[in-house]
Formats: C-alpha cells, structure tokens, sequence
C-alpha cells in the first residue's frame, strides 16, 4: 500500500473513531437518557399542573396529550436505566437507596404509571373528578424525589 | 492538725461549698424558669366553641401530623409518633401524642396542652427542644390550641412507645434547655382570636401554624434562629440540606411569581416543573395541601410582598 494511501486510512480512522466512541456512549449513557426522560416529564407536568390548579383554561387535548407522554416514559426501560446504574460519582442525584431499595422503587415507579392510565381515564369527566388522582400523580413524583433522589436547594 | 490534712479539709470544704451554691443557683434558675413563662388561662368562650375538625386541620396544617407520625409505613397511625428528625445535634423522635392514657397524652389536661405547644414545657415543668417549634407556635392563638385539642380526644388512640432521642453529649443533658430557655425563648402570647384574613392570616400562617421561619431561617451554633434574618435560608439536618431564603427580595429577584408558588405549595411543583424532594416535599404533601384557596392566596401573596 503507498504511503499516502496509509496516511488515509489512518486519518479516516482517527476520525472515525472519535466519533463512532461519542455516539457509542451516547446511546448506551444510562445517565444522561434517564436525566433527559426527567426533563421532558418535567415539561409535560409544567404545561398541565396550572390546568389542574385552575390557573389555565382547562384543555382536554392538551392533557390528553401530555399525559400520553408521561405514560410513554414511566416505562420498564425508564426502570431499567437505574437498574444496577447508580454510581455517586457519575454526577447525577440517584441514589444508592434505589439499588438497596429495589423493589420500593419499582413499586413506585409501576403505581405512578397506574395513577397516569387512572388519570387518563377520568380527564374526559372534567377537572372535579380528576383532580384527586392529578395530586396522588404530583405526591408520587415528590415522593420518589424524596427518597430516591439526593437532597439539593430544592426548596 | 497536719498541713496536709487542713489542706484536704480546706479542699473539701471549697468543693462543698461550690456544690451547694452551684445547687441553689440551679434551683432559683428552674424555679425563675417555671415561674418566667406564666400561662394565662384559655378563656372559657374559647372553650366552649372548640371545633374538633377545624382542629384537625390544623394539626395537618401545622405539621404535627407530619412529625408525630410515621409516614412511611401505611396504614398510618397518625401520632403515634414520627420518624427520626435529624439534626446537628443529634437525632429527635417526636413522641406519640395521640390520647392513649399510657403511652400517648391521655392523661394530659388541656392547659398542659397549651403549656407543651406554646410554653416549650412538659406537665412537670421540664423544657422540650426546640426541634419541636413553641418557639413558633408560641404565637398560635388561644381558640386554635383549644381546636387542636378537641381533634386529639376524637382521634384513635395508639399504644405506641416513644423512640428515646438519640442526642450527643452535652446536649443530652435535658435541664440545660433551661438555660437555652432562658435566654432564648420569650414566648409571643397569641392571640385570643384567630386571624382570618388579609396579611394578618398571612403572617399568622407563615410565622406560627405553618412555621416556615422554622426551617428557612440561619441559626446560631446553640440553634438559635437569628432574629433579623428570619425566611433568609437555613441549613437542615446533618446533611446540611439548603431550605431556601423565601424572603420577597430572594422570590423576585429568582423571578417567582403568586403562580409559582401557589403550585409549589399546593402540588410541590417548582417552576421548572420538576417536582420537590427532601424536607420540603413533607410539607407540599402533608401540610400545605390543606390551606385553602383563600389562605393559600394569602400567604403567597404575603410571601411575595417586599
């Protein structure tokens, strides 16, 4: 081979290598796809929260939509991106106690999503029958936060 | 006598002397400390209108429900006694305050009721620790006391054993809270009427029932709240967890709205619509969802007021 055909395929490769290794991780970094799963739910629960509360025209499609949304991530892969995934040092605010606590943090996780199809049903019936399940949607977001999550100035 | 045995004399003599002042120095302080705090009566109109369900609320909105219960396990056994509050002192077991005779506050009088919530003492006249707030609730007015009382004798009664506090030394030592006491605590005498509107309510709220100044205020080594710093932020627990400054200037200027708030207290939705955690969270799910419309507007409104 001349050697400005090796120069190229040395260059082509450390080229690709580079970027091959940065989608790689990307797609298999645990942390940053369950940190990005949050954020959208957080989104979502920004945008229905004040129709729920009374502060916004009450929007029927619009629930209806986001809550399909959150029901699209509280899912077993979401589950999944914490299983064995819980390393103080990888500057996330998981805890520890997801690992330890497995099975509560499950059982949260698959009420939660229970709560979500409940909610979804009753949307349709108005905000004085949904709101009581939108509260028990907002206490289980909370609750996970409070025991699951590593305490900053959340207020 | 020899030099050596006067000089064991004299020393027993000095040492015995000191304990006998030392002792009646303790004694005029506990009984200048029983006598300091006097407990007017609750007047009998006060009494005889006690609302058992608006006590009930209030012991939600409070927080006694949220600490004198153990929240974690379900069904609940609402105070019964809570989990562990953690501090830097150590950690503090609220105690079953339910009526049970034996184990809880069935053999409690009314005015000792008052004296435990608004006076910081046991029936014996022993001081409480301030991890359990009289230094807030001094203010709760005298018709509120009577409410939440009556909601204790309807409530059911658990015979559960109080968890010992688990307190590093000195603080351990319970008659040295005379002291802090003593220095520290001057009761506000509430108010024979509760306030029911306008930033009255407010203040009322966030100052006394609700005891937000509790956590979001600095205290000193000897957790003292400092007193013109009060809603500028505090640190809590031994994880030193921030509660944060919640004074007007600190909303506005992080650009917290009426709105803001009112989904932060009554859903624990901040702004960014993640969802609270930690401490505060206690409070979004067990207390502030029983402020009403009107008081939730009232003390967001009041918050926000520079």
């Amino acid at each position: 081979m001349s050697a400005m055909l090796k120069g190229l395929v040395i260059a082509i490769s450390l080229l690709v290598f580079p970027i091959t290794y940065a989608a790689a991780s990307h797609v298999d970094d645990p942390v940053e796809d369950r940190q990005a799963v949050m954020k959208h739910m957080g989104t979502e629960m920004k945008i229905i929260t004040p129709i729920f509360a009374g502060k916004a025209e009450w929007d029927e499609a619009q629930l209806l939509s986001s809550i399909a949304i959150l029901q699209e991530n509280v899912t077993p892969e979401l589950l999944q991106l914490y299983q064995s995934h819980i390393d103080p040092e990888d500057g996330s605010r998981a805890k520890k106690t997801i690992e330890t606590s497995w099975d509560d943090f499950e059982t949260r996780m698959n009420k939660l999503s229970l709560q979500l199809g409940r909610l979804m049903g009753e949307i349709p019936q108005g905000n004085a029958t949904a709101l009581a399940t939108f509260k028990l949607v907002a206490q289980s977001c909370s609750g996970c936060h409070k025991f699951f999550r590593n305490r900053i100035n959340d207020r | 006598m020899t030099d050596k045995l006067k000089q064991k004399s004299s020393n027993r003599s000095f040492l015995i002397s000191r304990l006998l002042i030392g002792t009646i120095l303790l004694l005029v302080v506990i009984a200048f400390q029983y006598t300091r705090i006097p407990q007017p009566s609750i007047a009998a109109e006060s009494i005889a209108s006690a609302d058992a369900a608006a006590g009930a609320e209030l012991l939600a909105l409070a927080g006694c429900i949220a600490c004198h219960t153990n929240l974690d396990n379900y069904p609940y056994r609402l105070l019964a006694g809570g989990v562990a509050i953690d501090t830097p002192f150590g950690a503090f077991y609220p105690p079953n305050i339910s009526a049970d005779p034996d184990l809880g506050i069935g053999q409690w009088t009314l005015q000792d009721f008052d004296r435990a919530v608004r006076r910081g003492q046991n029936p014996d006249g022993m001081p409480y620790y301030p991890t359990f707030p009289y230094v807030a609730y001094s203010g709760l007015s005298d018709q509120d006391i009577v409410n939440m009382w009556a909601a204790i004798q309807i409530m059911p009664r658990y015979k559960q054993p109080a968890v010992a506090h688990d307190i590093s030394f000195p603080f351990s030592i319970r008659p040295l809270m005379i002291g802090w006491q003593t220095l520290y605590f001057s009761p506000e005498y509430g108010p024979k009427v509760t306030p029911t509107v306008g930033d009255d309510r407010a203040a009322y709220l966030v100052n006394h029932v609700m005891h937000c100044v509790e956590c979001h205020s600095p205290r000193s080594r000897l957790g003292v709240i400092v007193p013109d710093r009060k809603l500028s932020g505090g640190t809590l627990g031994k994880s030193q967890t921030v509660a944060a400054d919640i004074r007007a200037s600190a909303l506005l200027a992080d650009g917290w709205s009426t709105d803001d708030l009112d989904m932060l207290l009554g859903y624990g939705m901040l702004p960014n619509g993640d969802f609270v955690g930690s401490y505060m969270s206690e409070v979004t799910d067990a207390t502030a969802l029983h402020l009403g419309a009107q008081d939730l507007n009232a003390v967001t409104q009041y918050l926000l007021k520079p």
